[in-house]
């Protein structure tokens, strides 16, 4: 148990890490900005109370809104997401539901890359629309849809190919 | 106080997002300078435009109550002026007192016709007193009850106004033949004075009634017969009768001097 949590932290800080001291200083074309951090709260186990999930992300939100100075902008879209999550996964994964499958993860090796791809696509583009819409904070819907669209294609690229490379590195 | 526990424990995860979310949003306006700026800039924006909207519906119900308060100033603006005897002729000398009023029935059509206006003895309407406009004479008021009165209207077969033209000051009696309430009829006036369609006719105060220099109408037609010593002119009034709403009721207070100075001479 306690491996599992010292896991779940030891991710926390290298998610942020990346985001911080890398990925905040891409900005491709002057647009896209990926956000990959969030994949901490894709990848968090099934069975995570809810109540947590939602604590987790807003600890999660409120970090990266620290280092960036943009206090309450990525607490709002993580707590979204953090809550959005189990309707999306028990859209895809009717089963859920009804079994109590402790400490099971979201895995692309175990679901598939289409419901993989649905899964984060439809969650990065929550998380990101909202935060560009935050960030705006006026009515420029065709801008911050264009900035959400390009951004949101290159986080899932990147969130796919950490996942893939992940679960290879964990099923070796 | 159970039920609000039950119904807290079966919506905690909902109420929990939402005060997580209401937190992010109060740092959001907290600690970022353009979104406090445009948060606090919409905010205004929003409550300006209601009060606008707000102030815009009262103004639109007290239209009523403003026109009457302008017609009373206007009114009181006229009396001011006639007292100082801006206007060079004896008759607009005599100082003379208005009071606005709103006409409440009218009619045009009828051979004899009447207007009924919203003031009565009560705002010191008196009978004989006359009616005016801007743009014309409207009548003489014939019966006063505490509220309202009827006025004789200028439309109206015993009435008979003293004119003068404008340019030449000779002057005439205008009556009303009945027919198009638009056209009325001068006589009187000698045959020797040159005329122009055109000509503006104005009133006389004569009659110490009507105050003097009230524009009435324009000569339309000039059907002098060579033979007469005098012209007969048709005009047309620059007051739409049939659109009339506020009037002005004139009284001129040194008439009753004026009249007893004249009966004496009989």
């Amino acid at each position: 148990m306690n491996n599992i949590i010292l896991k779940y932290i030891i991710r926390f800080v290298f998610l942020i890490t990346l985001q911080v001291l890398v990925l905040n200083n891409i900005l491709f074309m002057g647009y896209i900005n990926p956000y990959i951090y969030i994949l901490f709260l894709l990848l968090l186990p099934f069975d995570t109370p809810r109540w947590l999930n939602l604590i987790l992300a807003f600890c999660l939100g409120i970090s990266v809104d620290a280092f960036q100075n943009t206090m309450g902008l990525h607490t709002f879209s993580c707590v979204l997401i953090a809550y959005c999550r189990r309707h999306i996964l028990h859209f895809l994964l009717p089963q859920l539901k009804n079994k109590k499958q402790s400490n099971l993860e979201f895995s692309l090796q175990e679901f598939g890359l289409q419901r993989a791809l649905i899964y984060t696509g439809s969650l990065v583009f929550i998380h990101h629309f909202s935060l560009f819409i935050l960030e705006s904070f006026q009515l420029e819907l065709i801008r911050v849809l264009v900035r959400t669209l390009l951004s949101s294609i290159v986080s899932i690229t990147l969130l796919i190919i950490i996942q893939f490379l992940l679960f290879k590195e964990a099923k070796r | 106080m159970g039920n609000l526990l039950q119904f807290i424990s079966k919506n905690h995860v909902l109420l929990l997002f939402i005060l997580l979310e209401l937190c992010a949003f109060l740092m959001i306006i907290q600690n970022n300078h353009f979104q406090r700026v445009a948060f606090i800039n919409s905010t205004n924006i929003v409550t300006a435009n209601t009060f606008q909207t707000l102030s815009n519906l009262k103004n639109y119900f007290s239209l009523k109550k403003a026109n009457e308060q302008l017609a009373l100033e206007n009114a009181n603006l006229k009396t001011l002026i006639s007292h100082k005897g801006l206007n060079d002729t004896i008759a607009s000398v005599l100082p003379k007192k208005y009071i606005p009023a709103m006409v409440i029935n009218n009619s045009i059509a009828k051979r004899n016709n009447y207007l009924t206006i919203d003031k009565g003895i009560k705002h010191g309407v008196e009978k004989g007193m006359g009616v005016v406009t801007p743009n014309g004479v409207v009548g003489i008021i014939k019966e006063v009850s505490e509220h309202f009165s009827s006025v004789l209207s200028i439309l109206h077969g015993k009435s008979k106004t003293s004119v003068v033209l404008q340019h030449s000051h000779y002057f005439g009696s205008l009556e009303w033949k009945g027919g198009n309430y638009q056209n009325a009829v001068v006589n009187d006036i000698p045959s020797h004075v040159e005329l122009n369609i055109g000509d503006t006719i104005i009133s006389s105060g004569y009659s110490s009634i009507f105050p003097a220099d009230i524009p009435i109408g324009t000569i339309s037609r000039i059907n002098t017969k060579s033979n007469k010593n005098f012209h007969q002119i048709d005009i047309q009034f620059l007051e739409d009768f049939k659109q009339l709403k506020y009037v002005y009721i004139t009284k001129n207070i040194l008439s009753i001097e004026v009249q007893k100075l004249e009966s004496n001479n009989e």
